[in-house]
């Protein structure tokens, strides 16, 4: 890419060699397990890939936005299961320093090595994307919260050890009344239980329900009612990290949709010489150009501390749609092969649908963008 | 004009819906990995796999659109019934029109009374859309036939108790040497594998290879070189095939489209109903415009065909558009239900990977489009690549 550093084009094929010697194979197997694969979270560790942020204060090995969405794209092209783990260490990085000084050692300790993992809990069965309609609710006694509510389709929840959630402190404020909160699955009066998902499998995606769960203070991340802000200036960032590792789903399955046109023979003739094919490819090729593109120049603005949240949100919908739109329609030009278990991608379709969901939806997204565009006056009411 | 059904396929619809809400509604299967015996039996004892069959073979007098009607409403429950009806109906009237008596004797009653399935078998490994390059050969010998070959995928292949099959009796010739029989899945010498594919469960695909399987010659459908027409005429790239598969689509579309419209009044975002976002009720009006101009284009072309008049346009029409505006629809309402879509705590997902078949099912699009452009346009429109292999 045109843009990218001298150190950025480096990394970006260090980790291509990595992901093809180290996660090729058994990356098929590993997508149909009910969750992410803690030898190939190792090799991540090994590489050290799983200390991930641009702060030297946190990290030995600091990287970049750019970098990190670089590793994304790139990871995701084989091993889409790896993607969970990826997107909830970036995130708790990012809380990093608004985490009390005995639980960020500790983290600082075992994040790198790939021994915690961790997960996201924000929606809830009557609240998506409206965080400010939160039910959950954290009452403080003395030195401990207790925390009551129900959270769902928490992706990793069926595996987290450590769950990082909003929870309302104050139930007349709105969004200012939401406080985030670090609860270790193992504490009393945690449940939980599966979502059967048509894709995306090994991120174990779970309903959690909290029933008295009791907190130390120190488990508090920021202060009270700040839950909310931090936790929408960190979807910025995993907002475009879900765009691109659709695009990588999109790319491995163009790459294998080029190879196949090629030796494929319909009438006599290569497919690829159709252009009910070739413009086909050409057009998806464009879209996902111009996505990945979108993804990048957000992740860019990031690092160069510029305003992106319009940026990340047309990343997050135009991506995922376009790289959807691109499987589909190498599935379709595989035919009964792309319907079938034996060839990757059909479950490359399945995972990327995901994407269009996970992190706000198209409609949130482009609330977003009309509000940027429009300003407060004249943009969407909610 | 007149856009209604007749008063005999009007009662045929309440029926078919009186048996989908009262029998489909009881039984989930659409994960399954077979169609339950016990719906293929009561459908066939209600006459559901028997119209335009002659009356002797447990046949019923009916139109195309009534035959049409039974595939929609089947597939608003279950896509992969509403496939088999139309599969069914193929095997059945195929066998009708161009079986020996004997033929039809031993098998069609059966077929029509649901008591035994029959699958359609076209498709071999290495050719997909291009019939006219199949290699599995039928070698004639006295009064039987030697079949051997590799066919894959076959639809309903693993539950089948038998094959309507293309085979070749010329290799001399491409389409010309194509030749159709009735297969019996038992016999000795046929091997079935199943093959998972990411939807459409109870359908059961699986590849059959058959190594010298012997068949009496009275089990050839048609005469030698028949075979080429037959599946044009009512097999997988019939006119037939194309329009029914579009309203089996559309039929999913339309149960995807109840489910988002009953969410967007119960789900609450932002302290109102969804169905108050504009972006939310646009996308279900979109949705019932396509539907609704979908079911007209599938009707019109059966319509044509039960007055005897050519519909290959409108059916290529209905073959390549009808799927993906479905897919879209049930995207969409997928999308609207958000993450809850995505799981198997409802049918939506299931529908959607469905549908994609559909999306294949008549032939890839630029085939289907080929075909109108030749129509709209003329013979000069047939690419230089297809003109070549086309001729014999």
């Amino acid at each position: 890419m045109v843009y990218f550093t001298e150190a950025q084009r480096e990394f970006c094929s260090w980790v291509r060699e990595f992901v093809v010697r180290e996660l090729t194979s058994g990356a098929k197997e590993r997508a149909k397990l009910e969750y992410v694969s803690p030898e190939a979270i190792k090799k991540l560790a090994d590489a050290r890939l799983l200390e991930l942020t641009p702060s030297a204060r946190f990290s030995s090995k600091p990287k970049d936005f750019v970098t990190i969405g670089i590793l994304v794209e790139e990871i995701c092209k084989v091993d889409f299961s790896l993607m969970i783990v990826l997107l909830s260490q970036v995130l708790v990085y990012l809380m990093m320093e608004w985490i009390s000084d005995e639980l960020r050692e500790e983290l600082l300790r075992a994040l790198p090595l790939g021994e915690r993992f961790i997960c996201f809990a924000n929606t809830e069965p009557d609240c998506g994307s409206d965080a400010t309609a939160i039910r959950t609710r954290a009452e403080r006694n003395g030195d401990f919260y207790t925390l009551h509510g129900e959270k769902t389709s928490i992706s990793g929840g069926m595996q987290a050890d450590i769950l990082i959630l909003t929870a309302k402190t104050d139930p007349e404020l709105g969004a200012r009344g939401v406080s985030l909160f670090y609860v270790p699955m193992d504490s009393l009066g945690i449940s939980r239980s599966r979502f059967k998902d048509m894709g995306s499998i090994p991120a174990g995606r779970a309903s959690i329900s909290l029933n008295g769960v009791r907190v130390p203070v120190r488990f508090r991340i920021g202060e009270e009612g700040e839950g909310f802000s931090k936790v929408m200036r960190t979807f910025d960032f995993s907002r475009v990290l879900v765009g691109l590792s659709a695009i990588g789903l999109a790319e491995a399955s163009l790459a294998e949709a080029v190879e196949y046109v090629k030796q494929r023979d319909a009438f006599g003739v290569s497919l690829s010489k159709f252009e009910g094919v070739s413009f086909k490819l050409a057009e998806d090729a464009t879209y996902l150009e111009a996505s990945r593109l979108l993804c990048y120049e957000a992740l860019k603005l990031r690092d160069e501390g510029l305003p992106h949240s319009k940026e990340a949100a047309m990343a997050k919908w135009f991506a995922p749609k376009c790289a959807v739109q691109t499987i589909h329609d190498i599935l379709l030009l595989f035919g009964h092969r792309g319907y079938s278990e034996a060839y990757p991608i059909e479950r490359r379709w399945r995972d990327a649908f995901s994407t269009q969901i996970g992190d706000g939806t198209a409609e949130i997204m482009k609330l977003i963008i009309a509000r940027d565009i429009l300003g407060g006056k004249f943009g969407p009411t909610m | 004009m007149e856009f209604k059904f007749s008063k005999q396929e009007e009662l045929w619809q309440w029926a078919i819906r009186e048996f989908a809400e009262g029998e489909l509604s009881k039984q989930e299967f659409m994960t399954l990995d077979h169609m339950p015996a016990d719906i293929l039996k009561k459908m066939g004892e209600l006459g559901f796999f028997s119209v335009k069959v002659p009356k002797e073979y447990g046949g019923n007098p009916g139109t195309w659109v009534m035959v049409a009607m039974l595939a929609e409403e089947i597939a608003k429950m279950n896509t992969s019934l509403a496939y088999r009806t139309l599969v069914s109906y193929e095997i059945n009237l195929l066998l009708a029109e161009h079986g020996t008596d004997e033929a039809k004797e031993e098998w069609l009653r059966s077929l029509v009374n649901g008591s035994k399935q029959g699958c359609l078998s076209v498709s071999e490994p290495d050719f997909g859309v291009d019939v006219s390059a199949n290699k599995t050969e039928a070698i004639r010998e006295e009064d039987s036939y030697f079949i051997r070959g590799e066919k894959s995928p076959v639809s309903f292949g693993m539950q089948a108790e038998v094959a309507l099959l293309f085979a070749r009796t010329n290799s001399e010739k491409r389409t010309a040497g194509l030749t159709a029989f009735l297969v019996p899945l038992g016999l000795s010498g046929i091997t079935r594998s199943s093959i998972k594919n990411m939807g459409l469960f109870p359908v059961a695909p699986s590849s059959l290879t058959m190594d010298q399987v012997c068949i009496p010659a009275k089990y050839r459908i048609g005469d030698e070189g028949e075979g080429f027409h037959l599946h044009t005429h009512m097999g997988f790239s019939s006119d037939f095939h194309r329009i029914m598969s579009g309203l089996i689509s559309l039929g999913a579309a339309q149960a995807a489209m109840r489910l988002a419209i009953a969410y967007s009044k119960q789900r609450v975002a932002f302290g109102r109903p969804i169905a108050k976002f504009e972006a939310i009720s646009e996308k279900i009006a979109e949705g019932a415009t396509l539907i609704e101009a979908g079911r007209w284009l599938c009707y019109r072309a059966l319509w044509l065909r039960d007055q005897g008049q050519p519909n290959a346009k409108e059916a290529a029409m209905c073959g390549w558009w009808c799927p993906k505006v479905a897919f879209q629809v049930i995207e969409h309402a997928l999308l609207i239900h958000g993450h809850t879509g995505y799981s198997d705590d409802l049918p939506l997902q299931q529908m959607l990977r469905d549908i994609v078949a559909f999306e294949m099912i008549a032939g890839t699009e630029g085939i289907l489009k080929q075909t109108i452009a030749q129509k709209v346009i003329g013979n000069i429109a047939v690419p230089d690549v297809m003109t070549d292999s086309i001729k014999d």
